[in-house]
């Protein structure tokens, strides 16, 4: 008997337009530091930072299809988790990066456990406390985060073979862009492996799932806590760039910003989040000047999304090549 | 000790009364309305208003801040939550938050951040068990307890109630026991943006007027919901009033700037060993 | 003969309700059973029990003689008890054939790729008539289609006890007269124990060897499908108005 395996072709006659657009994106996007102004950079580092974390959550949404609010938390444990761990435990930043993965995979399986017994809106609400409580840990234990002073001090991360990051904030865009690369690699893999198969069979239809022997509720935690671990990495990252962490930055509000550019681009998509977390960050830098109006806005625009395209940029597209196509 | 049980009684009377109209929802139609959140945080503006401004008696402004927590939340069900009726991805949940954060925001726009303090209805205090307590403390807990009485008799003698309850027994076969759904789900949100408006409308004197009033009895009335069971009026009460206590007692005890982290905690705990809730009988 | 399931004192109750009431019945291996009963008998709910999805109130379920009772409903399938669902369920988004090799692989341990016999899912796609269907969406099917899936997704589990829930309602005359034959084959060349919920009365009366009638969470009556259209209890709780409502068939 023929024994087959489903191996993934990565690249194949089918999508090596995809391939080549991509390419052509990525040398693009590494080019915006060498032609653009200071600010731009600012803009373009924030935008995939925000990609990043982006990308992590689409994991557990967008692939397993389990809403949640509290990426912003993780991605809050792991900005002060690595900040304290180089500056309280003088540690070197190449040693807490992955310590804080670690770190943040560990709390998001210990919460998801419990919590991912419910389902659905049940779950949603519980993540949406989760995310506050965390606020509320930043703000109250003042003798390790600062309390509502912040965590002032933190150091670029350290000398790494000839990359100085004190002396280039340039190098910083690099080293995001090398990982959301990794990342979506790491993604592609996962979607195409059994792991990913029981992520999209879950979020299809997790009775069914269950009946057929996949142990739902062991991978919708593996979900959660990778989802989690990539969202403290992000921290991490955002913490030696920023220099400057504060409880504000991880209110509740950040988790739904996160929910949000991931449906901007289109859920389960593996390129849209990254694609929705750069429209909305130079968006929102757009209205910079108009605080008070931004807010509503932002609301605004978002229940038009809901309104009119559910499926977010990606949908958009899919249509219009489809009316194309016609 | 009783101090801290009577102010807990206060607070848990609130939570109970927000999670009340939310559960309905949440029972009947699956979406956890945040919105209730902001129809609380705009009531609480119109009773302010309709008594400074329109020098208005505070009764009348209890129904009009009723009234327009009513008008809010069937604005909203019939034109944006209904569109997805039916669907399981999460879009009028998405809504529902949008909604609340429009509100609250709105509401920054519109009157600052400032927070505004009203005059209690009621002046004067009675004695209980050696503790001093305002009558208008007394009077939320009184009208709480009145309200789930009342409903408790709409849903059990009613023609409505009863469509309603069955409703929330199966979604999918009221409308094979001529029950019109679209009827059923303009009254639960009418009858929850209500709720909320009565419960803004009664904390307006004993706390303050402000956008962001909205966001804590809001979390703490979805976590009573999840505590109590789904669609259970007496669980929903004992775990809002449950709730209050702990949280009143836990500051004064323990740590008072992790009053509002402990009904995660609890959540937690109970989710570790009942993951049904309380009192319901929800599906795991 | 051994006995493959045996259900012993099984209860379930929901709130005030009980749907299922002190229930005793075995499934020999390798037999065909239908359980037959009006709406509310407790039917579905009893399959839900023996798969795991619901927790009895009392009593046992024993699988080759083992207590499965309160096992998850992956850990039940792993053991060789499969099903499909009264409603329609597939995963909408995937092809026929990836849904189909889900089954297959879903219970492995497997972390990257997991490897599956192609000439069995294949063979498995000819048995049920998706041979020509590799590439259609599962959601596009017509919900007669999907529950057919749902039996080949269920197979590819190489299941020993397959519990069969309303398979063929929808399906017309025909139809029935092919899935009649599908499971025939199931059961005589796979070898696979059959209990089958069904309400198109000719197809539990062909196909099966021992019927079980329940009313009101009760057994009411087990025998020979002769047996059953004899006994008075049954005629007059159950068959007599179904005969007339399918009569129409």
């Amino acid at each position: 008997m023929e024994l087959a395996k489903n191996n993934p072709t990565l690249i194949n006659k089918k999508n090596i337009m995809i391939w080549a657009t991509a390419l052509v994106v990525v040398v693009a996007v590494s080019f915006v530091p060498v032609i653009f102004s200071r600010y731009v950079i600012y803009v373009a580092t924030l935008a995939l930072l925000y990609a990043m974390l982006t990308a992590s959550y689409d994991l557990i949404f967008g692939y397993t299809g389990q809403l949640s609010f509290s990426q912003g938390a993780f991605f809050g444990l792991g900005a002060y988790t690595s900040a304290l761990l180089t500056l309280s435990g003088g540690l070197n930043f190449w040693l807490a990066l992955p310590l804080t993965v670690i770190v943040g995979f560990i709390i998001a399986a210990l919460i998801g456990s419990p919590a991912l017994r419910l389902r659905g809106s049940y779950f949603a609400v519980t993540t949406f406390f989760l995310a506050h409580f965390v606020y509320l840990v930043f703000l109250n234990t003042d003798k390790l985060t600062g309390g509502p002073m912040g965590l002032r001090n933190i150091q670029p991360p350290d000398k790494l073979w000839f990359i100085d990051f004190s002396q280039m904030n340039v190098y910083f865009y690099f080293v995001l862009l090398f990982t959301i690369l990794v990342l979506l690699f790491l993604y592609y893999l996962i979607y195409k492996t059994e792991i990913g198969r029981r992520f999209v069979a879950i979020r299809e239809d997790q009775d069914l799932a269950e009946s057929l022997g996949v142990n739902t509720s062991f991978y919708k935690v593996l979900s959660f806590s990778i989802s989690g671990a990539l969202a403290a990495l992000c921290g991490s990252l955002f913490a030696h760039y920023f220099l400057l962490l504060h409880p504000s930055q991880f209110a509740w509000f950040t988790s739904e910003m996160i929910v949000i550019m991931t449906l901007v681009g289109g859920a389960g998509t593996l390129i849209g989040p990254v694609l929705g977390a750069a429209v909305v960050t130079f968006i929102l830098e757009l209205f910079r000047y108009a605080p008070e109006l931004r807010f509503i806005i932002w609301a605004a625009a978002l229940i038009a999304i809901l309104v009119f395209e559910p499926k977010g940029l990606m949908g958009m597209a899919k249509r219009i090549r489809f009316r194309r196509s016609q | 000790m009783e101090i801290y049980i009577i102010n807990g009684l206060v607070l848990g009377s609130i939570y109970a009364l927000i999670a009340l109209g939310i559960n309905l929802i949440w029972s009947i139609t699956d979406i956890p309305d945040f919105s209730q959140g902001g129809i609380y945080v705009i009531s609480a503006y119109v009773v302010y208003f309709s008594i400074t401004t329109l020098n208005l008696p505070w009764y009348i402004a209890i129904v009009a801040a009723a009234l327009a927590g009513a008008v809010m939340a069937f604005c909203f069900e019939k034109f944006l939550y209904r569109r997805w009726r039916g669907r399981t991805d999460h879009i009028q949940l998405l809504c529902a938050i949008a909604l609340f954060f429009l509100l609250a925001n709105l509401a920054i726009y519109l009157w600052t951040a400032k927070s505004l303090n009203l005059e209690h209805y009621i002046m004067g205090k009675a004695e209980i068990f050696g503790v001093g307590v305002s009558y208008q403390r007394l009077m939320i807990i009184v009208v709480v307890i009145v309200l789930f009485i009342l409903i408790n008799l709409f849903l059990m003698k009613t023609k409505t109630g009863k469509a309603i309850r069955a409703a929330t027994q199966d979604i999918e076969v009221a409308p094979w026991m001529g029950i019109d759904i679209n009827k059923v789900f303009s009254i639960i949100f009418a009858m929850g943006g209500a709720l909320s408006g009565i419960a803004a409308a009664l904390v307006a004197p004993v706390f303050a007027v402000y956008p962001m009033m909205g966001e804590l009895p809001l979390l703490k009335a979805l976590v009573v919901v999840i505590l109590g069971g789904k669609g259970s009026l007496v669980g929903t009460l004992i775990a809002g009033m449950g709730l209050g206590i702990l949280e009143s007692l836990g500051a004064g005890y323990i740590s008072a700037s992790y009053q509002h982290g402990y009904a995660f905690i609890i959540l937690l705990i109970v989710l570790v060993f009942k993951p049904q809730g309380l009192f319901g009988s929800r599906k795991e | 003969m051994t006995d493959i399931l045996e259900v012993k004192g099984l209860k379930k109750q929901f709130g005030g309700l009980v749907a299922v009431n002190n229930l005793d019945f075995t499934i020999e291996d390798g037999s065909r059973t239908g359980i037959i009963g009006p709406n509310g008998a407790g039917k579905t709910t009893t399959f839900a029990m023996i798969a795991g999805e619901h927790n009895p109130t009392a009593g046992s379920i024993l699988f080759e003689g083992e207590r499965i009772d309160r096992l998850k409903p992956s850990v039940i399938c792993k053991k060789g008890a499969a099903r499909t669902f009264q409603i329609v369920r597939v995963f909408r988004q995937l092809t026929v054939y990836e849904h189909i090799i889900m089954g297959a692989v879903a219970g492995k341990s497997c972390f990257s790729t997991c490897s599956y016999q192609t000439d069995e899912i294949e063979h498995l796609m000819e048995l049920t008539g998706f041979e020509n269907d590799h590439d259609k969406i599962a959601g596009s099917l017509t919900s007669a289609r999907q529950k057919q899936l749902g039996l080949a997704t269920a197979l590819a589990t190489k299941p020993k006890l397959l519990l069969l829930d309303e398979l063929m309602a929808g399906l017309n005359l025909s139809e029935i007269e092919r899935s009649l034959l599908i499971l025939r084959k199931i059961n005589e060349e796979m070898g696979i124990t059959l209990v089958i919920i069904e309400h198109v009365m000719r197809v539990i009366m062909g196909l099966c060897k021992k019927i079980i009638v329940l009313e009101t969470g009760q057994k009411i009556a087990e025998g020979t499908p002769k047996e059953i259209s004899e006994n008075k209890r049954v005629i007059k709780a159950y068959l007599g108005k179904e005969e007339k409502a399918y009569a129409g068939n």
